[in-house]
């Protein structure tokens, strides 16, 4: 799940990434209005933090963008300012949730956590392959009552084919939501990874379709 | 056109262009009534010649035209005086002495008439004329005669130009006479805007508290607005003052806590640090929610139902995967006169605490009674002691760890009806959770009003 952090404070910025870096997400900082709508547009997020007061483009601007854009992904702002006038402001430009600062990094990524499951069309945070199962608070995979054992980077992968079960996600899209824009990307690490995963996964049910992709359980139709 | 900046001048300029007009239009009707007056009476007195001149001429026993005697006149006299006689006869005729050798032209009457007719005319050397002519014929005579009179038109310009300059410096005294009037109504009428001024420089340095009544009825109504202005901004400097104050007070105990755990370790200094600071971060959180209130005043009506519907709205958002049903039974009738963003954080926390509880239903209902505003907000949560309902409304005390902030939009609901001078009080609702009820007072009525009640 790949995160876009916009927030000017650059401490609150690093404190929100790593929050987020352990709880098996990977996140874009934008330190300001100008860079979050360029990388809320252009880059494939599934959830974005945004503060309302940024430099250069205000929040609520940035967000109006990304929705006449038409990016749909969820979208958390952050505001020093706890007043509802300010929240509906919010909602009306498209957010789907808010936290007021000061806030605590547990609530922040809790809720982060459920938009984009939401967003991903579930309702329950427990998301259900088969007999594989992702506690997504939690953090956590098991088979069948088992804890399948998972490296950050496996997590990742796995979390993100979760969330699109059933679906073909190309070999792309994949690494788009699973590193960072800066970090080094490489085909053949990816591949090495499936591997790995699929060795820790009891029954095959990760599965490569040739020329497309990668799918997790039955393929179903698409929708 | 740059504007007029000044009222005074403004009314100067204004009274300026009226007199000015006023003066020319007034100046020129009656130069032209006296031109016509002075005109006419010269006719006049050219007529009455023209017939004492048919008076005087008469037949010799010749059958000749002759004076009977001279006209008296010593005009007549003078040469080239512009006032001529003639007579005109068929054969012969008699002329005045000023005539002289000059050849008048004379108009041509040919029909007899009881008056002269009159006309303008000039002589050979440009003098300007007034000519009377009248066709008459003479007893014991066959042939009809012309009697001629011409008068200096030069005497009448001279009327003309000596009622003209009397004219214009009568009319100037009297526009200047009247704008000093102007000047002086102006001074006095512009008197209470001035004592006004005097007033509000007074009340800036701290010699007066208010406006005082001027007891001028066009001034009442400002008077009284900048009045409620004042009390206005002295009740919200009163409340960030008393906020302020409280705000320094509260942070006092926590930070003392504080102080005193700075060297120690361990897990329990630990929680008890992270406590105090939940605690400041409560106090904070209420201070700003109270300062940022704009409180009562004169707002216009805030329709209520818009409200209910945007913020639940946006909460159903927030708790999409809960499937909360908020009812909104407030009837698009209830509006109330209120800052509209205080309005908006008094649902907003109401509605945001039920939602925090609810089962699956919230339900918000509200009505005018007597122009008061009564707003319920009720959930099917569990509800709460009546020991916690008090604890929640009295001071924002911190009730469930396990739900962060909560009692916190109930205490910032208590503090900001308590801006109103409203009541918020929790009950069990028939829903099975809690029932938060608020009431505002019927609005304050407005100043200009209450002004006019105290004269």
């Amino acid at each position: 799940m790949r995160v876009l952090i916009a927030e000017d404070e650059v401490k609150l910025a690093e404190r929100i990434r790593t929050a987020l870096t352990n709880a098996g997400m990977t996140a874009d900082i934008a330190p300001d209005g100008v860079e979050a709508q360029f990388l809320g547009e252009t880059e494939p997020y599934d959830a974005a933090v945004l503060d309302l007061g940024l430099p250069k483009i205000d929040g609520l601007t940035v967000l109006e963008h990304w929705r006449k854009a038409d990016r749909k992904m969820p979208v958390l702002i952050l505001t020093a300012r706890s007043r509802w006038h300010e929240k509906l402001a919010g909602f009306n430009a498209g957010a789907d949730d808010y936290l007021t600062k000061p806030f605590e990094m547990d609530e922040l990524v809790v809720r982060l956590k459920a938009l984009i499951r939401r967003s991903a069309g579930h309702a329950s945070p427990i998301l259900e392959c088969g007999a594989l199962k992702l506690d997504t608070n939690a953090a956590r995979f098991e088979y069948d009552g088992q804890p399948v054992d998972l490296t950050a980077q496996e997590y990742r992968i796995l979390a993100f084919l979760m969330h699109h079960a059933g679906r073909v996600v190309s070999r792309t899209e994949l690494m788009e939501h699973v590193y960072a824009r800066d970090a080094d990307s490489d085909s053949n690490v990816l591949d090495v990874l499936i591997g790995r995963i699929r060795k820790k996964l009891p029954v095959p049910m990760l599965t490569t379709v040739r020329g497309q992709g990668f799918v997790l359980g039955r393929p179903r139709e698409t929708r | 056109m740059r504007r007029v900046r000044s009222l005074r001048a403004r009314l100067l300029l204004g009274a300026l262009v009226w007199v000015a007009c006023a003066s020319l239009a007034g100046g020129y009707a009656l130069s032209y009534a006296f031109r016509t007056a002075a005109r006419d009476a010269f006719d006049a007195q050219l007529g009455s010649l023209v017939a004492v001149l048919i008076g005087l001429v008469d037949l010799d026993a010749n059958g000749q035209l002759r004076l009977a005697r001279p006209i008296g006149d010593p005009h007549f006299d003078q040469v080239y005086s512009g006032w001529y006689w003639m007579v005109i006869g068929p054969e012969a005729q008699l002329r005045s002495r000023s005539l002289w050798d000059l050849e008048l032209e004379v108009p041509d009457i040919t029909t007899t008439s009881a008056a002269p007719t009159i006309s303008t005319a000039r002589d050979p050397l440009g003098r300007e004329l007034r000519v009377a002519v009248q066709r008459a014929v003479l007893p014991g005579s066959s042939a009809p005669l012309l009697f001629v009179v011409t008068g200096n038109a030069e005497a009448l310009h001279v009327q003309y130009r000596r009622f003209d300059t009397i004219l214009r410096i009568a009319l100037s005294a009297l526009g200047l006479g009247l704008l000093f009037a102007v000047l002086v109504q102006i001074r006095f009428g512009l008197r209470p805007l001035e004592r006004l001024v005097r007033e509000i420089e007074a009340i800036r340095s701290g010699k007066a508290e208010r406006l005082s009544e001027l007891e001028t009825a066009e001034l009442d109504s400002l008077v009284a607005e900048v009045n409620s202005l004042i009390d206005h901004n002295r009740r919200v400097v009163e409340r960030a003052r008393a906020s302020a104050s409280d705000l320094a007070h509260a942070l006092k105990t926590p930070l003392a806590v504080m102080k005193s755990l700075e060297r120690e370790e361990g897990p329990e200094a630990a929680r008890e640090r992270s406590e105090q600071l939940a605690t400041m971060e409560r106090i904070v959180t209420r201070h700003l929610a109270r300062a940022a209130a704009a409180g009562p005043g004169r707002h216009s009506p805030v329709a209520i139902t818009p409200i209910v519907e945007e913020i639940a709205r946006g909460l159903t958002r927030v708790h999409a995967d809960r499937v909360i049903v908020i009812q909104n039974e407030v009837p698009s009738s209830v509006n109330y006169p209120a800052d509209r963003q205080d309005l908006e954080e008094i649902v907003g926390n109401l509605l945001e605490n039920a939602c925090k509880w609810a089962k699956r239903r919230v339900r918000v209902s509200g009505e005018l009674v007597r122009d008061r505003l009564v707003l319920v907000v009720e959930d099917d949560g569990p509800g709460m002691s009546e020991e916690r309902a008090r604890l929640a409304v009295d001071r924002g005390v911190r009730f469930d760890e396990r739900h962060p902030g909560s009692g916190l939009g109930l205490a910032i609901v208590s503090d900001l009806v308590h801006v109103y001078e409203g009541t918020l009080t929790l009950s069990r609702s028939e829903l099975g959770g809690v029932c938060a009820r608020v009431e505002l007072p019927p609005p304050l009525p407005s100043p200009a009003k209450r002004g006019r009640d105290h004269v």
